[in-house]
């Protein structure tokens, strides 16, 4: 028999879990594209494009 | 139009650009997470402006390496591309050379031509065994 200490635990445990972005295959191509692709053909300006659109999807 | 844009890209936009493309194809794999994607990319912008040619990128892409093992795939890209880059130097030196000479001395000509097909030979290595090789490139500023 569990304490409800532990079970308290095991649920803490789980919920970020629960939380965390789930990020689908459309996701990771979309991402592929954008580095693939990048605005003005600057592949620098697309590597910033990309860490601020990842940073709005997790955010 | 496009001329505008070449302009408009700074010379060590290719080293960014090999990170994209590597970056997209790892994704599309999903070798990589975005997140880790996203942190690669960020490290190469903070650090685009210091990359002044292939040796600097690849030190570069080493040290990352150490936080990000997923770029090891992409170390061996560039130690091949510049592999490629001093062996097509290196042949464009030797036809120079071979134009020079040919007129007045054929067989030195051909048998610097047979020298630098061979896979493992280096400019060193030619520069040795062909003095008048190593004094044209002085002479040429090569």
């Amino acid at each position: 028999m569990n304490s409800p200490e532990k079970l308290e635990t095991e649920k803490n445990r789980e919920a970020p879990a629960e939380n965390a972005v789930e990020l689908k295959d459309e996701e990771f191509y979309k991402g592929a594209e954008i580095l693939e692709n990048p605005p003005d053909d600057s592949f620098t300006l697309g590597l910033q494009t990309f860490v601020a659109w990842v940073k709005s999807l997790i955010d | 139009m496009q001329e505008t844009n070449v302009n408009k890209s700074k010379p060590n936009d290719q080293y960014a650009k090999s990170v994209c493309y590597f970056l997209a194809e790892q994704l599309r794999v999903r070798n990589i997470s975005l997140q880790r994607a996203a942190e690669i990319a960020q490290k190469v912008v903070d650090n685009i402006n210091l990359i002044d040619n292939e040796q600097v990128f690849l030190k570069l892409i080493m040290d990352l390496t150490k936080d990000f093992d997923e770029l090891f795939p992409l170390t061996e890209r560039i130690q091949m591309s510049i592999h490629i880059s001093e062996r097509k130097l290196l042949e464009g030196e030797v036809l120079e050379f071979v134009e020079d000479i040919l007129p007045v001395d054929t067989h030195t000509a051909l048998r610097i031509l047979q020298e630098a097909v061979k896979a493992q030979i280096n400019k060193d290595v030619l520069r040795q065994e062909f003095p008048q090789f190593s004094q044209f490139l002085e002479k040429n500023k090569l």
